[in-house]
Formats: structure tokens, sequence, C-alpha cells
């Protein structure tokens, strides 16, 4: 392969992580399969509120009218009384037949709606259904409607991006749990003091500061890094856990713990969702802000610039920050003797290190 | 073969995977079609861009960068055919594995009969069966339903009947779906393909066909001995194609740019493995595993019985179902060289979780490294369990994917491989260094002396070949296990004595030929069964023959550091000068 350098030519961008004190966030809220849109453009939303749904379990029965009534499906099916799509109470007569003095009725089990009835006149009730639903996330507008789908809300406030979410949303205040960002919060850190809060540390290894902080009816906990241990209690968590940098005793970044601590008392939503990168849906913390201006718009990637600050990701070296030297790649044996698209990176620490392209994200 | 190259054609080979997007240039070197370079660009089909074709476009400007040829004109269209002046390229073909699986139930008369033929449809295939009918399904009417509309399927492959036989099963199949379809919204609903009973293909299309998109394709049990799966299975590939072309954006222009020679990248790597199985080991067994960031697949058994099977999970996207594993984080620990991924104390478990969430990203250390070819140890572990089992004696090995393709060194590759592997006796194992298998088995439709070529140069050059030795019972380390002579063709010949708990290797270069013979201690099985003698001719690799006598199954110990201790001691027994091969 060629060694030398060149221009990096115009096409796929890296990945940004956005971390900005005034944005304006464009988030789209779909569905997992097609479904019903349940808000309209321009329709100020809550993060709460639900904006689309789509069926996920149906509890239907299925009554053999034929055999109930002791007739061939073709006069059974004329001793109907309800057709497709009507809604039914309990006790309603779906069908009746009579014969002389005698007659026989089939009367509806459950409150539900008819949805057919076959040849062999069995008659297709729905007696319940199930939603998957999505909700608004943030708070704001909805600006696009994506039918079926769901919809594009836009909201503005403080904005971080993590990379890992438990699948909750709430909102709370923020309260800091920890003093500096590479600090571990134990279950000590949590009082009585910190009931119903939105509380933000370093990181968190030990999962009974995921039950304490459920005791205390936390309403969000954001960490910098989650160990392995902590993972699966946090996927139970009744309020959302967001991890912002890695796993394990990985430190916030110093942006988003800044920005997170002097925020402290305001409201915040936590949507944490898991980080959909089919999608490009990352999961977010948001500050309301009474009034905005000069918001910067969010971007979910952007091309590589000399001068832009960039995040390497480093598996054994999380939050490792630095600047970007050049944009332009070239192809380099690495240290660990992997071949790769590189570019230089000058890091806070001083230390100047060729970095895959692939291990990079802009940090706007 | 010479003839087909009066007029060699230019050929461009596009493979749009989850993480990556690459470009191959294939063209005539003085008579014999040679690869001529690899571009790469990070895949475009995720947000923000949501367009294949724009990684494409960077993996061709790459491409035109490393080769020196002229691709894309002006305005960035691809050149084609190649003009007067040897600019762009005459044939275009490509392959996909960038999208998410479809789900695919599976509607059949009898389990081991039509139900098994149809899941043999979809085997191979980017999609997860997750709803299977059968005629004698104990569930009552309402069960079955409600199962078939929370399934919300992709496809429904509905299959039943011999010719001439059974019409009871496929109408209630029918009546089934004709319930669900009061429950699937329009937009919901899926492709029914109809691979039974032909006599009925009228009947199905006119019952269903109001409802859903039908698609008829010829009985995949026509009589209770024959099995007919092709047409089904262009029938099924057709409809997937459509399916991710709607929900990938790009994806159908690249179907338009190859003019359909536009496959799954699954599909060609199966092709191509039969290929290299019908090469190396025409009499012997198969295993070709194709380890990627999303999916797996994996090719095996006998030449004329191969099975073809494609897995939702892999080594960077596809890591996610594991995650919450717990067995899957005790074998990654159990099998890692290190238990700590830097100075704060992070966890092994905690790198699966990153690579999940990461899986584009390369390993910027040592640990990093160490810890990628752990995690396909323990992905190759599931795939032999699902394939092979405990103690397969596999003649070839076929292995690709970015950790093994393009692994540090050479011997690094063979050692996650014999580890995840085991195989048993001796096996010929070769490495997709260029990760271009999937498409030379599309090319081979088009120009099958294109494969024929390109498989015989570098980027094909076998690895090494493996006597690897077991024994029933406990045998101390150091002991011999087996008397080996290598005879070159030149007439020397190299004794070894093999001790249990070693790796050893003798050279035998690419291209070269010898004869091995290995004479077993008592209950040792060299392949041949256990006490047996080995006499078999090989051929040359990058590493020679490497004599595995670790013994079979063989597990890590238990100590982090004596692990650490033998990976690098047996990487040193390994280590080979041969200069990278990759392109």
């Amino acid at each position: 392969m060629n060694q030398g350098t060149r221009e990096l030519a115009p096409g796929p961008a890296r990945p940004a992580v956005n971390i900005t004190p005034l944005a304006t966030v464009e988030r789209e809220r779909r569905l997992p399969r097609p479904g019903q849109v349940r808000v309209a453009e321009g329709r100020d939303v809550n993060f709460a509120d639900v904006v689309a749904a789509t069926p996920r379990r149906h509890h239907i029965m299925i009554l053999d009218i034929a055999q109930s009534l002791g007739l061939p499906p073709k006069v059974a099916r004329q001793a109907l009384r309800v057709r497709a799509k009507d809604r039914v109470e309990q006790g309603d007569v779906l069908a009746e037949h009579r014969r002389g003095p005698f007659r026989r009725r089939v009367v509806a089990p459950q409150r539900g709606r008819v949805l057919g009835v076959d040849a062999q006149a069995r008659l297709l009730l729905r007696i319940g259904m199930e939603w998957d639903e999505v909700r608004a996330g943030l708070n704001g507008q909805v600006v696009r409607v994506l039918e079926p789908w769901g919809v594009v809300v836009r909201a503005e406030g403080s904005y971080i991006e993590g990379i890992w979410g438990n699948g909750q949303v709430a909102a709370g205040l923020l309260r800091p749990l920890t003093a500096r960002r590479s600090a571990p919060v134990d279950e000590e850190d949590l009082g009585l003091e910190h009931r119903g809060v939105v509380g933000v540390a370093g990181y968190c290894l030990d999962p009974r500061v995921l039950d304490r902080a459920e005791e205390l009816s936390f309403r969000g906990l954001v960490v910098g890094g989650l160990g392995h241990a902590c993972l699966e209690r946090a996927r139970r968590a009744p309020f959302p856990v967001l991890v912002t940098d890695g796993f394990g005793p990985v430190p916030m970044s110093e942006e988003a713990f800044r920005l997170l601590t002097s925020a402290e008392g305001r409201s915040a939503v936590v949507l944490a969702e898991p980080w959909d990168q089919v999608n490009g849906a990352r999961p977010c913390v948001m500050l309301d802000l009474p009034h905005i201006s000069q918001a910067e718009r969010v971007l979910p990637a952007e091309q590589l610039l000399a001068g832009q600050t960039v995040r390497v990701l480093h598996a054994a070296r999380p939050g490792l920050v630095g600047t970007l030297l050049t944009s332009q790649p070239r192809w380099e044996r690495l240290p660990n003797g992997l071949k790769a698209l590189v570019v230089d990176v000058r890091l806070r620490s001083g230390q100047r290190m060729a970095v895959p392209i692939v291990n990079i994200e802009i940090l706007r | 073969m010479q003839a087909s190259l009066v007029e060699t054609d230019a050929y461009l080979a596009l493979d749009v995977g989850s993480s990556f997007t690459r470009a191959f240039l294939f063209d005539g070197v003085e008579g014999q079609y040679r690869l001529i370079a690899v571009g790469q660009a990070p895949s475009s089909v995720a947000p923000p861009v949501r367009d294949a074709l724009v990684g494409v476009e960077q993996a061709l400007q790459d491409l035109q960068h490393l080769s020196g040829v002229r691709l894309l004109d002006e305005e960035g269209a691809l050149i084609v055919p190649t003009s007067a002046t040897g600019e762009g390229v005459d044939v275009v073909v490509g392959t996909v594995s960038c999208g998410r699986p479809l789900r695919v139930v599976v509607m059949g008369v009898l389990p081991e009969l039509s139900v098994a033929s149809a899941r043999r449809v979809v085997a191979g295939a980017y999609a997860d069966v997750v709803e299977v009918f059968t005629a004698t399904d104990a569930a009552t009417l309402e069960e079955q339903v409600t199962r078939l509309v929370e399934a919300y399927p992709d496809i429904v492959i509905l299959a039943g009947g011999t010719d001439k036989g059974a019409r009871h099963a496929v109408a209630a199949h029918v009546d089934l779906l004709l319930w669900a379809v009061r429950m699937w919204p329009l937009v919901q609903r899926p492709w029914i393909l109809f691979v039974g009973n032909e006599a009925l293909g009228p009947q199905v299309q006119k019952r269903l066909g109001a409802h859903y998109e039908v698609r008829l394709a010829p009985n995949v049990r026509p009589s209770i001995t024959r099995e007919h799966l092709a047409p089904a299975r262009e029938a099924f590939l057709d409809i997937f194609r459509l399916l991710w072309a709607t929900r990938n954006p790009g994806l159908e222009d690249l179907h338009l740019l190859t003019r359909g020679r536009f496959t799954l990248t699954a599909y060609g790597f199966a092709r191509l493995a039969r290929y290299l199985h019908r090469l190396y080991a025409p009499r012997g067994t198969m295993l070709a595993v194709d380890l990627g960031d999303r999916y797996t697949s994996a090719v095996w058994g006998a030449l004329d019985a191969t099975r073809h099977e494609t897995w939702p999970w892999g080594l960077g996207r596809g890591l996610t179902p594991w995650t919450t594993r717990a067995d899957f984080h005790e074998t990654v620990t159990r099998w890692a060289p290190v238990q700590k991924l830097h100075t704060q104390g992070g966890t092994v478990a905690d790198f699966v979780h990153w690579k999940a969430l990461y899986p584009s990203t390369l390993p910027l250390d040592d640990t990093g490294v160490d810890l990628e070819e752990t995690l396909a140890r323990a992905l190759l572990q599931q795939v032999r369990q699902r394939t092979v089992g405990r103690l397969p004696r596999v003649d070839f090995v076929l292995a690709s994917g970015g950790v093994l393709s393009a692994a540090p060194q050479p011997q690094r590759a063979l050692l996650t491989l014999l580890d995840g592997l085991q195989p048993v006796g001796l096996t010929t194992v070769v490495v997709d260094y260029a990760q271009m298998a999937g498409v030379l088995g599309v090319l081979a439709e088009v120009n099958e002396y294109v494969v024929v070529q390109v498989v015989g140069s570098a980027p094909f050059t076998p690895l090494a070949t493996v006597l690897s030795v077991a024994w029933a019972g406990k045998v101390a380390p150091g002991q011999p296990v087996a008397r080996a002579t290598l005879t070159y063709g030149h007439g020397e010949s190299v004794p070894l004595e093999v001790a249990a708990g070693e790796l050893r290797r003798l050279s035998l270069a690419p291209g070269r030929r010898a004869t091995l013979e290995v004479v077993p201690q008592r209950g040792v099985d060299v392949g041949a069964g256990p006490g047996q003698p080995l006499q078999r001719d090989i051929i040359g690799s990058l590493l020679g023959v490497v004599f595995d006598a670790r013994g079979r199954p063989w597990a890590p110990p238990e100590a982090p550091d004596e692990r650490a201790r033998l990976l690098q001691q047996w990487r040193q027994a390994l280590q080979t000068t041969v200069q990278e091969v990759a392109t």
C-alpha cells in the first residue's frame, strides 16, 4: 500500500459527539415497526408525551359460530349480528339463530372489536392490545412527521451526548455526586438530600449505588464510566442511566462534567436510549434554558479538519482528547503491528499520536 | 485457460460491509488475472450519510490513488467500459452485508421434510427464522395467529406438500395468513414466498394475492426423497435484495451499477469456500468461517454435502447479543491473556462492551489486539459447537474477517484459529488476507478464470498445514506423543519429535511440496485414528507445517500470567520471517 500522504477526499465524515452549552437539537423519534403517529407537526411536546405507537401484542379470541350454533358454516354466517370493525361489549349478541320456539345465541365473552369472520364462520375478536410507544424524549416542538414511523422533535438548551443508555427517559434537577470527574461514586455518597435528583458522577463500579439510587427515587444517573458489574443492574433500573465516556473506571470528559456540574439545581431531561448506530441517535442529557440566542446546531458528524478537537477512541486509555493536526490521512503501521489509515493528533498532554481515522470522534 | 486472456477485461468488485466498504480491482498482469489494489473507506449506509454509494465513491477514490488507474470521470461517475487509454473497468460486481437481518417465518408440513427444506432456503442469508409453523403444531388457532402476528416477519416461506401431496396443511397455513392480515396494517405485511406443492400455487396466489405480495417458486420438496432448493433460493434472494434495497439507501443504485451481479457477501463467501474446498481437500471435510462485524458465516462438511449458516453475531456490532450473556464473559475472561485493560483497572468485560459500541475502531495497543483475538477465539468456539462439534476432523479451513485477515503477524491468526476451532488431524489453513472471498464468489459467475488465477496468487497463499494431535486420558507435558518426518521434494528429510504441550513448526515455503509421515504413540490420534500412522503429501505455506501437540480439547491455563507466558512462547515458536502477504 502507498505510504505517502494525500488529500482526504470528500465523503463520509467522522461521527461527532456534541457537548455544547447552547444547542439546537433535532431528534428523530422512530418506532421499531410502522405504526401510528399521534401528534401533529408544530405541536409542543413534553419529553414524556407519546408521539407514536405500534401494536406489540394482540389479545384475540376466535369463536366458532357454526359449532356454537350447531349449524353449517354457510347458515351460521347468515346468523351473524355483527360485522368486521364493530365494537362489542361483554354480553352483546354476536350471532343468533331461531328455529321454532328455540333460540340460540352466541354472545361476546369480553369487550372487544370484531376483526372479521372467515368462510367457516369463525369470528375473530380482538379483546386487547399492548403497544410499543415512542415518547418525545425532549421538551420541544414536533417539526416533522415521518408517517408511519414517528416524528422529529426540535429542542433547545445545553446538550451532552453519551455512548450508552439503559432505555429510560425522565427529568429531574441536576445534582453532582462526586467532586471530581475522575472520582468513583459510592453508596455512601447518596443521602436523603439526593431524593428525586438526576445524579452526576465520575464513574460507577458498584451496583449497590444503583440500588441506593432506586431507594432514593432518582430521576436519573449520569456517569463517565460504568463497570461491567453495574450494567445488568442499570438495565433493570427504573430511572435513566446514561454513560458519557466508557465502560469501567473511566472518568467523565472535562467538558461534560463542567457543563453538568455548573448546572446544579437546573432541570435536565435524561434521554438514556441505547445508542442506535443505524439511526445515529445517541443517548443524551438536555438542560432547558429560559432564553436561547446563538444556539449551535447539533450535528451527528463532520468532515475532518485540522484544528478540530477530537476524542481518540482507545479502549485502554479512555478520555483521550486532542487537537487534529492534519486531515490528510496516510497508511501507517501502528506500534502493535496493525496497518491503518491514520491522522496526527496532539493530545492535551502534548504527546503527538498517529490515530486511525476510524478511532476518531469529533468533539463539538 | 490462456485463450480467455487474449483481451483481459478489468473487473471491479465492491463489498459494502457494516463497517467498511471495499473496492477491489482485478486485471490481467502478464497473462494472468491479479488483484491490482484494494481501496477502502468507512461504510456510509448508517447516518449521518445514509447512502451506501458515498462509501463506495470514497473506496473508489482510495482505489484510484493506490492503483494509479483512473476509475472516475470528472463528474465522479465510474468509467465503464475501459477507455482506449486504460481508464475505468469493464465489469462491476458487488456484495453486501451491511443491513439488519430480515425476520423470516417458515410454514411447512413436517419439521424434518418441508420445514427443513424451507429453512435451508434461508440458511446462509442475513435472516433470522423467528417462528416456525408445522402441520403438527399443537397450539390452538388463537395461539398460532398470535404467534404469527407478533413475529412481525418480513418474509413468510410457505412450504409443504410434495407435488400432488398434502393440501390440507397448506390450506390451513393460508388461513392463518388470512387471519393475520386482519391485524397487520398494509405497511407491516410480509412477502409470501410459496415453495410447496406446485399444484396449489394458483390457489395460494388467488387467496393471498389480494392482501400480500406473493411469489411462487418451484416446490422445495417435489417428492419425499427429492429436495430442489435452487429456484426457491433465487426467489428468496430476489425478495431479500428488494427489502434491503428499500431499507438501506444506495443499495438499489449499487444493484443497477453492477447490472444485477450483486449478492450477499455470505453467499459469495460460501461459493468461494466450496471452490477452495475442491482445490485443497476434495475428499476431505471443510470448515470455512467469515467472522464479520455484524454477522458470522460458516460453510462446513464434505464436498457433496456442505452446509451454510449465517448468524447475526460477529466481532463488532454483532457482539451486542453476547454482552448480556454471563457465560460469554466467562469464556472471554478465561481465554484472555490479560485481566486489566489499563492501569485504572478496566476489565476484560468492559472491553467487550466497548467493542460492541465502537465496532469499527482498531486496537491501539498490544492489549487491544490480544483482546480482539480473544473475542475471536470465543466466537470461533461458538462456530465450532454449531457446526463440526467438539473434536472436529477438518481437512481444510478457510478463514476471513478483519481480526484474522489483518492480524499483525500470520502466526497470531493461526493461533486464534487453532484455539477457537481446535481441529484434529491434518488441516490446511487458508486465510483470506484481502477479505475478498465474498466478491470472488460473485466473480466466479462472471469469469471463472479470474477466480482460478487470483486464488493461485499471494492473497490466498495457504497460511499453514497443521497437524493437531489428540489423545484420551492424561499425558504429561513434555512426554513424546509422535515422531514426524518431513521429506522435501529434493529428497532431504527432517525428523521431529513432537512432545505433549508444545507447538512446533517446520518450514515448507509456498509453492513447494513435501511428504509428511507421522508415527504416533499408542492411543495418540494424528488424524488416522488412535495409534495409527499417517502419511500425506502436503503443500507449502507461509508458516509451513505446524505441529499442535497441546491435546484436544485444549483449554487455557487458569492463571492469567501463565496464559500470557504460553501465548508469548507459542507466538515465538511459530515466528516467521515471511513478509506480509496482504495487499
